[in-house]
């Protein structure tokens, strides 16, 4: 191999093919910089969390209990306390809070506070300094969302339950709170020891009490927790440290960002179909050439060095390119996120993932172009005289087998390194594969069904643009798979991401509740339903709820369970947490009867072996407390105890929005039990469901109303903002596909030009000629669409049923539009060439291409 | 210097074999210059790609330089051609990226692969002698048809080749310019002491030849001094 005049080869052709390549380089910086920017951000993540995991929890130690905690974990901290550790206690729970003057309502989260956390990180008030000072008394801090949405001002009362606080001023700034949290569930801060004269903590409320510690030693931190671990598990109180905070931040945000990573991979891969395509109609320019240096005597691995060479020229500045474009988007990837992240995010160079990202995009660019550039080794030197003579394809040629299986490694490998999961690395390379066999196989029908199928009937502008498609040196593969590709990618992930906010979408029938009243207790029932007649709201359902805890199973205790030699097989959350229980003898509609027969209005016996209560259980908590069919419960229903047998087992449709059970009664077990009730409502005139809740709260200000048309326009606000997050990283590969479906189409354009020419010389009118180009192009981008959407949709599926476990149903009007869409893309470059044509003479544009 | 027994070349064309060369017996002396003439498809470009190495007979055997070539594989055939042999081509085949002085530097490349200032110099020289040392840096889009050839011409005789073979030079240019060329090559290859092979359709053309070996349909029906 004569290295050196490969090379100087290389920086000749180079001054030609710059423009040539310069669209399909593009495609490779997009994806590097995708890649570049990601991976980039996921570190500055992993440092931002390590160096602000303390601020994002505000101490050192945090416990957590969803019921008061219990005398002897109080006692600990009661010691801690006297011992001189800083104790900080806070209670938080849902209410509803009105402002007497707008006679505005909202569902807030309360936090009473007592303590002087946080202690560490930056909290801020407007006005300032209010943090500690206003607890003295009945006044509250708020989110500021808090004063916007109920017209509030500082001074003015917001009453919680039965106390009215005085408003002393916002919280704009608070350890670990992402913003985006006040639109979810914005807050109110008062003095704990104001709670009690609220009287909104009543028997079953859910309420979660914390502590938080501060023990800056790390060394009497682990003391503390070694000594005190056994006590905690015991009584279902979790903690957290500031190394557990770091672990689950840096889990959490590593596994987003990979799944964004994803979407970039999917960029470079989209280049790299891009090159190949380039590479293939740029070889194919080049064999008059090869054949030429063959016969002036080049050995067949010089030739073959230099467009490999070419070829790597391409991917290196291409991933040069990537990787500065990588890092602007880098810097812009915080203000993006910023919603969404708890911290602040300092951007920084990481060398490792610029590297990665540089080698991967050259890498790719490379292992696409080896199998066209392949072509260049079968050109026979005879070609130089004779230019009839074809290449002569080898049979089995072992390169060719060698390069298709590197780049399939290489794109395996690439996916699972990227990957949140090795199985999901697999299954994104599958499909990619999948996919270019499949788009493979339409072009080659496309061609075979118009040779066979040809319209001989139809006018010769049709014929001719048909003919194209099938005829020697036609572009039919290339471009079906680079358009269809292109389409695919986008497609997907429009599609997925379509599947996913589905869920969120709260369903608006007019049957439908739009009103959720929860925490209804026992003795404010009838005055709750005395309400609602007299506003003329319907109850649309009536829904009991008694809290209760497993006491055993099968005879055994949960203690027992816990301490044997097969505690492993049980979910030890399924065993400890408490359970809310109804009672009913209908199935409701988001329920299945699986196994065992529901009880129904089958009257429960009271005598004999099977005299206990029936119950039926959902499915996998069945399976997460090893039962099934016949076995028995005994429940803890807040002291007494009560034993039950399983007769059915159901799945439940967790997403349907209504109340939904793990453990449904039998009638007549539990209608004693202290319980509080759900009642779901409807209204469709907006001020009679504002005045409905203002009036509700100032009678039963413990009762809380969900509006779900507030918690769908918040959940929209999130998901917009979700949506937004995604739709950045996604436009990467839309820009990456969109380049490669216009360089795909444009390396056919040169050869189509040169024989719209020969027809205008012959005679053939400006109109025919368009007609010619619009006719195979519209064919190519049709077909070539229809494939990647119909792919897109099975790929689509293959992501709902399998990877994130939701009910999928295609979007047909936006596949459509993607279709239409394509197709128009496609046939509107076709008009651009032919619209070329008609302005200048042939000869000029001969010219022009010779360039 | 070249030596052609019994060959035959057949190809399929349509699923059938088809016969292009009977038999062609040929030898050339040394510096001898030897137009090949014949009408079209009487095997004439065959018969030179054979010669040239550029192809394998399908019978017989051809000597280079004493060297058989069937011998050679085709990477060893491509380093006989770098070393030996030069080209002139119908349709010039410059390579359209390189200027017409890189496009005179390839075989020099090719055969030593450095930029010697050598060969820097033989180039320029080559191009000033065939009238274009003005026109070095002009790509062949820039250059008229014959200013093509000649660069195709000074091409030809960059490495000092032994044999040179030419395939219908005139082929693609008019008249005054084709009889421009052909001075040019004939006198240049007279200064070489070169090995001539000749591929045309022109009696005027092939009468510039020492020597004419005729084709028709694939076989030689005559073989003479030239009559000039």
């Amino acid at each position: 191999m004569n290295v050196r005049f490969a090379f100087r080869m290389v920086r000749r052709e180079g001054r030609a093919t710059g423009r040539r390549l310069g669209l399909h380089m593009l495609a490779i910086a997009v994806g590097v910089g995708a890649l570049v920017a990601i991976n980039s951000f996921r570190r500055d993540l992993e440092r931002s969390v390590r160096e602000q995991a303390r601020t994002i929890l505000g101490s050192d130690l945090e416990l957590r209990h969803n019921q008061p905690f219990p005398d002897s974990v109080r006692a600990v901290l009661d010691s801690a306390a006297a011992a001189g550790v800083p104790v900080s206690y806070a209670t938080s729970f849902g209410s509803m809070a009105l402002a007497p003057s707008s006679g505005r309502t909202r569902l807030v989260q309360v936090r009473a506070i007592a303590g002087a956390y946080p202690y560490y990180g930056g909290l801020t008030t407007q006005p300032p300094e209010r943090w500690l000072s206003f607890r003295d008394g009945p006044r509250a801090l708020v989110d500021p969302a808090v004063l916007i949405q109920l017209e509030l001002a500082v001074g003015d009362v917001v009453r919680l339950g039965d106390v009215g606080f005085t408003v002393a001023g916002a919280v704009t700034d608070y350890p670990g709170q992402v913003s985006l949290q006040s639109a979810i569930g914005p807050r109110i801060y008062i003095p704990l020891d104001q709670l009690e004269a609220t009287n909104l903590i009543r028997r079953g409320s859910r309420a979660f009490y914390e502590a938080n510690l501060k023990i800056d030693d790390a060394t009497a931190l682990r003391r503390f927790l070694y000594r005190h671990t056994k006590l905690f598990e015991r009584h279902q109180v979790s903690w957290d440290t500031v190394d557990e905070t770091e672990d689950e931040l840096t889990d959490a945000f590593d596994t987003l960002a990979r799944f964004l990573g994803l979407v970039g991979l999917a960029a470079l891969l989209l280049g790299g179909v891009g090159v190949a395509s380039a590479i293939h109609v740029y070889v194919k320019s080049r064999l008059e050439t090869v054949a030429v240096l063959r016969c002036l005597g080049a050995r067949q691995s010089t030739v073959s060095a230099i467009y490999l060479l070419q070829a790597a020229r391409l991917g290196v500045l291409g991933a040069a390119l990537g990787v500065i474009f990588g890092l602007v988007v880098q810097a812009l990837l915080p203000r993006v996120l910023a919603e969404f992240l708890p911290f602040d995010v300092v951007p920084r160079f990481h060398p490792g993932a610029v590297l990665e990202g540089f080698a991967l995009g050259a890498l790719v660019a490379l292992l696409f172009a080896l199998l066209p550039l392949l072509a260049v080794r079968n050109v026979p030197p005879l070609r130089a005289i004779r230019r009839d003579t074809d290449a002569t394809p080898r049979r089995r040629d072992p390169w060719w087998f060698a390069a298709g299986l590197a780049l399939a490694a290489a794109v395996g490998f690439v996916s699972v390194r990227q990957a949140p999961e090795p199985a999901i690395g697999v299954g994104f390379a599958a499909t990619i594969a999948v996919t270019t066999l499949l788009l493979t196989l339409t072009g080659l029908g496309l061609m075979s069904a118009t040779r066979r199928f040809f319209p001989s009937r139809a006018a010769y502008v049709v014929r001719q643009g048909v003919a194209n498609l099938f005829r020697p040196r036609n572009q039919t593969l290339a471009v079906t798979l680079a358009l269809g590709f292109g389409v695919f990618l986008i497609a997907t992930l429009y599609v997925v991401q379509h599947t996913l906010l589905r869920q969120f979408r709260l369903d608006a029938r007019p049957d439908r509740p739009n009103l959720v009243l929860f925490d209804i207790q026992r003795d404010q029932l009838a005055g709750v339903r005395a309400l609602l007649a007299d506003r003329r709201l319907p109850v649309l359902q009536q829904t009991p709820i008694v809290p209760a805890r497993i006491h055993a199973l099968n005879g055994r205790t949960v203690d027992e369970i816990l301490n044997a030699a097969g505690a492993y097989r049980y979910e030890r959350w399924a065993l400890r947490r408490e359970y809310r229980h109804t009672y009913r003898d209908t199935v409701v509609a988001s329920e299945q009867v699986v196994e065992g027969t529901w009880f129904g209005a089958r009257p429960r016996r009271t005598e004999g072996t099977d005299s206990v209560p029936e119950i039926s259980i959902e499915q996998e908590i069945a399976r997460d407390l090893n039962l099934t069919l016949g076995d028995r419960i005994t429940w803890n229903v807040q002291g007494v105890l009560l034993e039950t047998r399983i007769t059915s087992i159901r799945t439940v449709n967790w997403a349907r929005f209504e109340p939904n059970f793990f453990v449904v009664f039998q009638p007549g077990a539990l209608e004693d039990a202290p319980q509080m009730s759900i009642v779901l409502t409807r209204g469709d005139d907006v001020t009679a469901r504002a005045l409905f809740q203002r009036d509700l709260v100032e009678r039963f200000p413990n009762v809380a109303a969900i509006d779900l048309t507030l918690v769908q326009r918040t959940v929209d606000t999130v998901i917009g903002r979700v949506t937004l997050a995604i739709r950045f990283m996604a436009l990467f590969s839309i820009v990456s596909g969109v380049i490669i479906l216009i360089g795909a189409l444009a390396t056919s354009r040169q050869q189509r030009l040169r024989e719209a020419i020969l027809l205008t010389t012959l005679g053939a009118r400006g109109r025919q000629v368009r007609a010619i180009l619009l006719t195979e192009y519209a064919a190519l981008g049709a077909l070539g669409g229809l494939t990647g959407v119909l792919l897109a949709g099975a790929s689509g599926w293959l992501a709902a049923r399998f990877v994130f476990d939701v009910p999928f149903r295609p979007p047909i009007a936006a596949l459509a539009a993607f279709w239409i869409g394509s197709a128009t893309l496609s046939t509107v470059i076709g008009a651009l060439t032919g619209r070329e044509l008609a302005r200048k003479p042939p000869l000029e544009v001969l010219r022009s291409l010779s360039e | 210097m070249i030596v052609a027994e019994h060959l035959e070349q057949t190809y399929l064309s349509g699923g059938r074999p088809l016969t292009v060369l009977h038999d062609i017996n040929l030898t050339v002396e040394p510096q001898g210059f030897v137009a090949v003439v014949g009408p079209s498809g009487s095997g004439k470009t065959t018969l030179l790609g054979l010669l040239a190495g550029l192809d394998r007979p399908t019978r017989g055997t051809v000597r280079l330089d004493g060297q058989d070539l069937a011998a050679l594989s085709e990477d060893d055939r491509a380093a006989f051609r770098a070393d030996r042999v030069g080209f002139v081509f119908q349709t010039f085949q410059l390579i359209p990226t390189l200027t017409a002085l890189e496009n005179v530097l390839v075989p020099l490349e090719l055969k030593r692969g450095g930029a010697a200032g050598e060969d820097q110099r033989r180039a320029h020289d080559l191009l000033a002698r065939v009238g274009l040392g003005e026109r070095s840096h002009h790509y062949p889009t820039q250059l008229s048809g014959g200013e093509q050839q000649r660069v195709g011409v000074a091409r030809a005789f960059a490495n000092r080749p032994k044999i040179l073979f030419a395939d219908e030079p005139t082929g693609s240019l008019d008249a005054e310019t084709g009889h421009g060329v052909i001075d040019l090559l004939v006198e240049l290859n007279r200064e070489a002491r070169t090995t001539m092979i000749l591929v045309t359709h022109d009696p005027a053309l092939a009468a510039r030849a020492r020597r004419v070996v005729r084709l028709s349909a694939g076989a030689v029906i005559a073989d003479e001094p030239s009559a000039s």
